[in-house]
């Protein structure tokens, strides 16, 4: 059956999220005001619209499921059940695995068929002793297949339908049209009699009676059905008056039709399961047919019985399988749409009509142009300025989105890590409505996923040992939000146990991280544990300690172009400080110039800018150029060198050195002037040639020539080796 | 002659497939998010020639609207579909009392929804 609704399914999919966050959100705040009814209808209303919804493109599984957390739902919502904390978990279990369903749905990955069918039965017995669910749908399904027959039949038809049909909206002569397209109506009569006097008629009801005869060749549910509204409340007769000559159809149609076990055939030709077939042909019932279905094993189930495999190997076997699901599944969801404020839309086109006229405005003032316009040349400029300004915010306005949506996950998941490490935890959010890159806000989900674990399990302590510590029982974990300058801040701050140095150090030691003697300040000691397979966990636990994560978050943050730093205190907590540009295409830059080139430092690594007394600038064997800035040595980069230009000036009491800084470390960058400070969009180099060590990406400057971004972390690497790259 | 349409329902999706349906089919359709919004849409007295709702919204739900719609001169006797699951089947009963002309079930394809209108729509 070809589905005109298919083109909906992507937006179906999109509600659908959104669904699941109102159930979820709402079954969450449900465990605090569990009597909310509010709150429960709200959570039906969505539970119901991703059943409607999924029903109508053929989710059966979505539906089915769906559909039996809404019979919960609607027990909790009249008010015939309570919301016990078992049923807001197995209502919570059900949202995640109608997650899965609905992932399943939209990718074709398959699902973990015994825990739908676990929760399902679950589902069930909880809402047990609420109404039975009709189950006569189906059969009426089936006896309401249209039969064939051969020529025609006549009927006759009496109706005499409530008197209130008009107030419903029905008029007859509808109903009278409809039997006419079934056949020949070869004969009406309308029944006044029970017409009252005229004074005494009410207009707006109907006091009338039909009589038909109606030849057709179709069935007689199919004339039923023509009365479908109002066949409850109507007098109806449907009378088989066929002409004499073919009685044993006259005596057959008296009574209901019946369905005759055809040849087992699908409507679209493809062949039916053999379950079925033996269910039609009569050989089995339905019941049977289930049992014996519910036996069938799972592949897994069988290699562990024939003792081919282990369970703990089937298991690893089955989350390889689940990973490689997720991952294609993640592959998939990059090419998201944005949905994007009307408003933000007009005010865009609203600004591009002004940047059309100043336009016009100045090709005007070109046309006839004389020294005497000099000052309104300057103020079109100036207003052009403007425009492009203004129409640039805008448009970057529209990639951005109010970070809330990376931080709705996080009650859950606090909610589960409290209930898994046993530890009370309560989870405050701020600063949701600050805005930021949509891309920004995907890659930052999961290394805020990771910090908050980590604070869970490693930061707060259990209850016990918070009571000793004359603290309270239940610990805090704060996620917070805001801009600083042109960057956004989000802190993942925690009231527990801070972070232990000499733990720490004794950790980094055993593990040849740091040497034994190594002098490392508290800020460095605190960035070890961004280092890979750094774990000072004693045991490892479901949720954090396998020394996995941190160094991602590390690494995630970065790739965004932004920083993480650490602020501890011993028994008091710590906050992890994420720092990110609000936007990946365009950076705050500070230009410079080496010989003819220009060259943008980005303005967040840069610390200050020195020129260097004579003698400051020593060299040292196997460490190449060193420079004393108020007590610490730092590398030295001539800036020619390394990108093989011609300098106007290599002394470096005669230079400027810029002091860079990047995840704790810096260098010193020799160049020959600071030309000033801008923003400057970033183009790949990658994409346009290649990676060059060193370089970040290129731009176009205000003269028309490339620039290229100096890549802070890169030019670290390159002191290091001291080697100089081709340019 | 075009024919109006309000459609009513809280799913954005189901909302702009009836609507799809209906526009091809040369309504003019109004759409409402719920029942208040839809009251709020003809309160002004526009008519339209059919209603379709749906029964779980927000705000106000189905059966309001319908017994609000049916208060006001202008929808009377116009004909009023609402979406139905199988499984609301005593919804249907309410409905009909509230003054529905008529149901859909859902999962419904276009076909049966223009089929189902083309039942109850004046000619």
């Amino acid at each position: 059956m070809s589905n005109d609704f298919a083109q909906f399914q992507d937006a179906f999919f999109d509600e659908a999220v959104e669904h699941l966050a109102v159930v979820e959100d709402g079954l969450l705040e449900l465990e605090q005001h569990p009597e909310d009814r509010d709150l429960l209808n709200k959570i039906f209303r969505s539970a119901h619209s991703i059943k409607g919804g999924s029903g109508m493109f053929g989710f059966n599984a979505v539906a089915q499921f769906t559909h039996k957390m809404e019979t919960l739902l609607d027990l909790l919502r009249n008010g015939q059940k309570a919301v016990s904390p078992a049923i807001a978990d197995l209502l919570l279990k059900s949202t995640d695995c109608l997650k899965t369903l609905l992932e399943a749905a939209k990718t074709g990955a398959s699902v973990d068929d015994a825990t739908v069918q676990r929760l399902t039965d679950e589902l069930a017995s909880a809402s047990a002793s609420g109404p039975q669910q009709p189950k006569a749908n189906a059969n009426e399904a089936t006896s309401n297949q249209t039969q064939e027959r051969q020529g025609d039949q006549t009927y006759v038809i009496t109706w005499t339908p409530p008197d209130w049909l008009f107030q419903r909206g029905l008029d007859p002569l509808q109903v009278l049209r409809e039997l006419r397209s079934l056949g020949k109506l070869t004969e009406v009569g309308i029944d006044m009699s029970r017409l009252p006097n005229l004074a005494e008629v009410d207009p707006e009801k109907c006091y009338l009676s039909w009589h038909m005869r109606l030849a057709t060749e179709k069935d007689r549910n199919v004339i039923e059905a023509v009365f479908e509204f109002v066949r409850e409340d109507s007098q109806l007769t449907i009378e088989n008056a066929t002409v004499p000559g073919s009685e044993c159809q006259v005596s057959s149609t008296g009574s209901q039709p019946e369905t005759r076990n055809l040849q087992p055939e699908t409507d679209d030709g493809s062949s039916k399961p053999l379950g079925e077939i033996l269910v039609e042909s009569g050989v089995v019932s339905r019941e049977t047919l289930d049992h014996a279905l519910a036996q069938q094993k799972r592949v897994g189930q069988i290699l562990v019985e024939q003792h081919a495999a282990s369970p703990q190997q089937v298991e690893q076997a089955l989350q390889k399988q689940r990973q490689q699901e997720s991952a294609a599944q993640s592959k998939k969801t990059d090419t998201a749409s944005i949905r994007v404020d009307t408003d933000k839309i007009d005010k865009l086109i609203n600004l591009v009509g002004e940047l059309v006229i100043t336009q016009s405005m100045l090709s005007d003032l070109g046309a006839r142009f004389e020294m005497s316009h000099m000052p309104v040349l300057l103020e079109r400029m100036a207003q052009l300025e403007r425009n492009t300004r203004e129409i640039q915010e805008r448009v970057m306005g529209i990639r951005m989105l109010p970070i809330g949506t990376a931080f709705s996950r996080f009650p859950r998941l606090v909610r589960d890590l409290s209930a898994k490490a046993g530890k009370k935890i309560q989870l405050v959010l701020s600063g949701e409505e600050t805005e930021l890159d949509k891309t920004v806000i995907e890659s930052i989900s999961d290394p805020l996923t990771h910090l908050v674990r980590n604070s869970a399990d490693h930061g707060l302590e259990p209850p016990e040992e918070r009571l000793d510590n004359n603290k309270q029982e239940i610990g805090t974990i704060r996620l917070n939000a805001f801009h600083e300058g042109g960057n956004i801040c989000i802190t993942v701050e925690d009231d527990g146990r801070g972070l232990n140095r000499d733990k720490i150090l004794a950790k980094a030691v055993k593990q040849g991280l740091i040497g034994e003697n190594e002098k490392l300040s508290d800020e460095q000691i605190w960035l070890l544990i961004f280092k890979p397979g750094f774990s000072t966990a004693e045991k490892v636990t479901d949720v954090s300690g396998r020394g996995v994560g941190m160094d991602v978050v590390k690494r995630n943050i970065e790739g965004l172009g932004g920083t993480v730093s650490i602020k501890t205190k011993p028994g008091h907590g710590t906050i992890f400080i994420l720092k990110l540009p609000l936007t990946l295409a365009i950076i705050e830059g500070m230009t410079v110039r080496v010989g003819k080139e220009t060259y943008i430092v980005p303005l967040l690594s840069i610390l200050e800018s020195i020129q260097p007394k004579p003698g400051g600038v020593k060299t040292v064997v196997g460490k190449g150029e060193l420079i004393d800035v108020r007590g610490t040595y730092l590398p030295v980069v001539r800036m020619y060198e390394i990108f093989a230009s011609q300098p106007e000036i290599t002394d470096p009491t005669k230079a400027i050195l810029l002091i860079l800084e990047t995840e704790g470390e810096r260098v010193a960058v020799m160049v020959d002037e600071i030309l000033g400070q801008q923003q400057v969009v970033i183009k790949s180099m990658e994409q346009n040639f290649r990676k060059v060590e060193g370089i970040a990406g290129a731009t176009i400057l205000g003269d028309g020539t490339v620039g290229f971004i100096l890549d802070v972390r890169g030019l670290l690497e390159i002191a290091r080796q001291g080697e100089p790259v081709a340019a | 002659m075009g024919k109006t349409a309000l459609i009513v329902d809280d799913s954005r999706t189901m909302r702009q497939m009836v609507a799809f349906t209906l526009t091809n089919a040369g309504f003019t359709v109004v759409e409402a998010e719920d029942g208040k919004d839809a009251v709020n849409k003809v309160s002004g007295g526009a008519k339209m020639d059919i209603v379709v709702t749906d029964l779980n919204m927000p705000e106000m739900d189905g059966i309001a609207l319908i017994k609000e719609l049916r208060k006001m001169s202008t929808f009377k006797f116009t004909p009023i579909l609402m979406l139905t699951t199988e499984s609301a089947m005593e919804k249907k009963k309410e409905g009909k009392e509230a003054g529905a002309t008529g149901w859909i079930v859902k999962p419904f394809n276009p076909e049966v929804l223009l089929k189902t209108i083309a039942k109850v729509l004046p000619a």
